[in-house]
């Protein structure tokens, strides 16, 4: 019968789990990682069951097939199991007929998977969103045939109605279903602007260039809403960004300014770029009502103080400002709301 | 003059019967089909000027329908009604409209199609 120290020191310096056991899995070795994990002093460990302390939340009875199935030489396959302290653990057993002190019969052997684990699930979570994204964006498209059907179909009686009479409650019906459908199809785009899980493709662009192909992409509705968009003069701005979700996020700033600012007398929405620092700055600024007061999950989706909005404009911009690692946030100034865009200019991208 | 042949493909019943009453109130001389093979059978013995045509029903990006189309001669005029916007990957000489379309484009890419074209109604 042999005891080695030197073993011991071995055991106890190698960054894995190991614990000797005898055949009722009673513990005889505890290595030093052991008592970490556990918080329980060697000499506290040692004569209590391995699985009072390794197996709480499992049933033994799995355990204890493990062991009956170890062989010398080869461990048995992997023991999953959740330890005290809230870490995964991996272990597997070997058995062990060598002449020793303590009479150790079986080894366990474990390894920290806690940290593998979580990877997995945000890999599975990651995986499922793509799933529901994709999901989401074919039931969208797929929406689009009845919309437009619908649509064309109005237009249709919309004709037949325009010959018979003037201003009919039929007419009214189908102006106002053609606006509804409209909107649902409003809704299907920004949804799919909101789930889709594209990766950003970052480039170096002129922000500049970014804010004025948005506030072209407005003409129609600053038209409509008889509002004037002044972009501020200055120097281009370059910075490493998805030009056309940047695009996307300032054009809902806008949209939402344009909106506040037609309900005012100050028909006017001032648009501001600037560098600060490391990041590029864009500042929309409106002299409507302003949000509600108090805390309002505003970037949440679907949350709309406006009537007939679809609740994804300022998501859609939380969701692009994330995805550069940039932020956004508003301001009540002088009776101004001020909607600020920072983005880093060094590509911070998170993908 | 005689009026702008158009030929109308598309498996929605709502989408096709609409599309033809509101061209044939436009004064296009309109043919509907359901489905690819119908349009092309009409295709084959007399040519329409311009053809709008469901994606779905012409091969995703228009492409099945155009090489077919090909096969039977100088095409004609594409506009391709999409489901989902194609970021300008239709082909060259197909227009794409996003459903749901917008009727003005629409009238508007026909006229541009056929310049000579006079209205008739």
């Amino acid at each position: 019968m042999t005891t080695l120290p030197v073993v011991h020191d071995v055991i106890d310096g190698l960054e894995v789990f190991i614990c000797g056991l005898d055949n009722t899995g009673e513990i005889l070795v505890f290595n030093r990682p052991c008592e970490e994990l556990t918080g329980l002093a060697r000499h506290t460990a040692l004569g209590k069951n391995w699985l009072e302390l390794f197996a709480i939340h499992e049933r033994h009875d799995h355990v204890l097939t493990l062991w009956n199935e170890a062989t010398t030489g080869r461990p048995t396959k992997p023991y999953e199991a959740l330890c005290r302290n809230g870490r995964s653990l991996r272990w597997q057993f070997s058995r062990w007929d060598q002449a020793y002190a303590p009479p150790v019969k079986l080894w366990a052997v474990g390894i920290d998977i806690t940290e593998e684990r979580e990877a997995m699930a945000r890999s599975r979570e990651l995986d499922r969103m793509v799933a529901l994204g994709n999901l989401v964006s074919g039931l969208t498209h797929e929406l689009r045939n009845p919309l437009n059907g619908a649509l064309l179909q109005l237009a249709v009686a919309e004709r037949h109605e325009a010959r018979s009479k003037a201003a009919s409650p039929t007419a009214q019906a189908i102006t106002k279903a053609t606006a509804e459908i409209r909107r649902i199809s409003t809704l299907l785009d920004d949804f799919l602007v909101f789930v889709r899980p594209l990766p950003i493709r970052l480039e170096r662009v002129d922000v500049r260039r970014i804010v004025e192909r948005s506030i072209e992409r407005g003409r129609a509705k600053i038209l409509a809403a008889a509002v004037t968009v002044v972009l501020e003069p200055g120097d281009a701005a370059s910075a490493e960004v998805d030009a056309s979700r940047v695009e996307t996020a300032v054009y809902h700033l806008l949209a939402n300014a344009i909106d506040a600012a037609s309900e005012t007398t100050d028909r006017e929405v001032r648009v501001r770029l600037d560098v600060l620092g490391n990041a590029a700055v864009i500042e929309v600024e409106d002299h409507g009502a302003g949000l509600p007061a108090g805390e309002v999950p505003i970037f949440e989706p679907f949350f709309t103080t406006k009537q007939g909005g679809t609740g994804l404009g300022l998501a859609i911009v939380e969701r692009v400002t994330a995805d550069h690692d940039g932020e956004v946030s508003y301001v009540r100034r002088d009776g101004a709301t001020v909607f600020r865009l920072e983005l880093p200019i060094c590509g911070g991208a998170r993908n | 003059m005689a009026s702008v042949r158009v030929l109308v493909v598309s498996p929605f019943p709502a989408e096709r019967s609409a599309l033809d009453e509101l061209l044939r109130d436009e004064g296009y001389d309109v043919s509907s089909w359901a489905t690819r093979a119908e349009a092309l059978a009409v295709v084959a013995t007399s040519r329409p000027d311009v053809i709008i045509a469901d994606a779905q029903v012409s091969g995703f990006d228009g492409s099945a329908l155009l090489r077919e189309l090909a096969s039977l001669g100088p095409p004609p005029h594409t506009i391709l009604l999409c489901p989902r916007s194609n970021h300008g990957l239709a082909p060259p000489g197909v227009v794409c409209l996003t459903k749901p379309i917008d009727l003005a484009q629409l009238f508007d890419h026909l006229a541009r199609s056929n310049p000579s074209r006079v209205k008739v109604a």
